[in-house]
């Protein structure tokens, strides 16, 4: 289990989260899960961001140099 | 009826279907028993927009990518490599996996991470390390390892390729070549298909450094008996693999050969930020006095953003952005008139440059709307040039004293790419034949979905050949 750490969230907001999950028809077991959820889609929006790590990367631009794209 | 696709990373088509025709008696006998013809490349005629545009039948406006690399949002000179989850539209592979057909997919461009499909996929060169997952299914890699007779076999590119005796470079392009299509058999052979994909990339590698010894008229010609042929050879091993591996596909398959761009030969670069920087264009803090790419100026605080205009990227083509307001970190152009006022300016001053004799280059200018539509025309860049029609390439980096280099920051280079790929089709039923004329790399695509009796979805850009 990664490790965790609380937030704290306007309480309105976190109504309406839990509302959601209620209705989520078994979904989203817990508001904790959800956000987890949203937050992740939002910050892996575009993807293209986490798929190298950065010494991966610099592999990759090591040979593209010797291509002279780099 | 099945399709099969190979790809031959910038084979160009007026060698292939010209002086070289006799020499590669496979693609010859698919042109006479099929259709042939030059397809024209995206814009760029760049290997990461282009195969992604066949193979999705979509324009690069539509994916957002136009070179290998990418500016990262926010930044100007923060450069990402291109990976397989930027293209977000369906690619064949997809469209065959959602009616549960199956697809072999192996060593195409931007392919890495490898994606889950109906079927199997072997990730291209920009998979980072052998120690990558670079298949799909995972288990799949140990496999192709084995084929290849081990990790420390397995060729993902080659290195340092343009600052190494020629020889050398030739012997190991011609063992990744045997590299790639003995996974290739060994696919064939083990693997159910609807649709197999396989590009080679070791053309695109030999053309740039094998170029001058066999083009008389290219300026740097060198005489050497022993590479006269090097490039044509790589051409003829693949031909006769090509032969082979046809043996192996069932008698109702569609064949097809195809590059995503030519090449033509390089006479000089075109230092373009060189240019922007002298007209004031692009504002420098201070000249280096060594040739310096454009994200270490921007790293070493050397470019005033508040007073820049228009920076260039690119290397075979020059791709211009505005410091637009409102889209760049700190754009200082603002929108409309103004913006429309720079392009022109740009593009005027980059087709009058002349060549280092005074001479007058055939220079094209593509605006950014003319060349892309679609959800990321956003990304793309303001304008792409193509110096003397691609036989000047670009050069982004600063410091050379002149607006010419040929032994570039970047190493030697012979050739460019051309705006023109082949393509080659066998149709098991007929409907091909003669010359092709007017098609598009993104009319691959609605071709082979039509081939195998699948309706192209609507809104592709391309249209089918059949």
């Amino acid at each position: 289990m990664p490790e965790k750490v609380a937030v704290n969230i306007s309480k309105e907001l976190y109504e309406k989260a839990k509302k959601f999950v209620e209705e989520s028809g078994g979904e989203f077991k817990s508001v904790e899960e959800f956000i987890e959820f949203v937050l992740r889609e939002v910050l892996e929006e575009g993807g293209e961001e986490s798929v190298y790590t950065p010494e991966e990367e610099e592999e990759i631009k090591r040979r593209l140099r010797a291509l002279g794209y780099l | 009826m099945r399709v099969f696709i190979l790809g031959i990373d910038s084979a160009e088509p007026s060698l292939v279907f010209g002086p070289w025709r006799e020499e590669l008696p496979t693609i010859s006998q698919l042109m006479e028993e099929g259709a042939w013809g030059k397809v024209a490349s995206t814009v760029p005629p760049i290997t990461c927009p282009a195969w992604p545009s066949a193979f999705s039948g979509c324009n690069p406006g539509r994916f957002g990518l136009y070179d290998l690399r990418y500016r990262r949002k926010g930044t100007y000179t923060d450069f990402g490599i291109v990976n397989s989850r930027m293209v977000r539209v369906p690619r064949l592979w997809n469209v065959l996996s959602e009616r549960g057909m199956r697809s072999v997919v192996a060593f195409v461009p931007v392919t890495y991470p490898p994606e889950p499909i109906e079927g199997c996929m072997v990730a291209s060169f920009l998979t980072p390390s052998v120690r990558s997952q670079f298949t799909y299914p995972p288990e799949l890699r140990e496999e192709v390892l084995k084929v290849v007779g081990g990790p420390s076999s397995y060729i993902i590119d080659v290195y340092d390729y343009r600052r190494r005796d020629p020889r050398d470079l030739y012997r190991e392009l011609r063992a990744k070549t045997d590299h790639d299509f003995k996974v290739i058999a060994h696919l064939l052979r083990t693997k159910p298909w609807d649709l197999f994909v396989a590009v080679v990339m070791s053309v695109d590698r030999a053309q740039h450094t094998l170029w001058k010894f066999f083009d008389k008229d290219h300026p740097r010609y060198v005489d050497d008996p022993e590479l006269r042929e090097g490039l044509l050879d790589l051409h003829r091993q693949i031909d006769e693999w090509l032969a082979k591996v046809m043996d192996l596909l069932p008698r109702d398959t569609m064949v097809i050969v195809a590059s995503d761009h030519g090449a033509k030969r390089m006479y000089h670069r075109i230092n373009v930020n060189e240019i922007l920087a002298s007209e004031g264009l692009l504002k420098l803090r201070e000249v280096p006095d060594r040739p310096t790419g454009l994200a270490e100026l921007d790293r070493r605080g050397l470019i005033d953003w508040s007073k820049t205009v228009a920076f260039a990227l690119g290397a075979y083509v020059a791709q211009v952005f505005v410091n637009l307001e409102g889209r760049e970190p700190r754009g200082v152009v603002k929108p409309g008139e103004e913006y429309e006022a720079v392009r022109e300016q740009v593009a005027d001053l980059l087709k009058s440059v002349r060549g280092p004799d005074g001479e007058r280059l055939d220079t094209r200018v593509f605006m950014r709307e003319e060349a892309y539509r679609g959800e990321m025309v956003d990304v793309m860049p303001d304008l792409t040039v193509y110096f003397d029609n691609l036989h000047y390439g670009a050069n982004e980096a600063v410091g050379f004293g002149s607006p010419y280099s040929l032994e570039t920051a970047k190493g030697p280079d012979d050739s460019n790419h051309g705006e023109y790929g082949m393509l080659v089709i066998r149709d098991p039923e007929g409907r091909l034949s003669g010359e092709l004329r007017g098609a598009k790399l993104e009319d691959v695509a609605p071709t082979v979905l039509r081939a195998l009796g699948l309706e192209p979805p609507p809104g592709l850009d391309g249209r089918s050949l059949i």
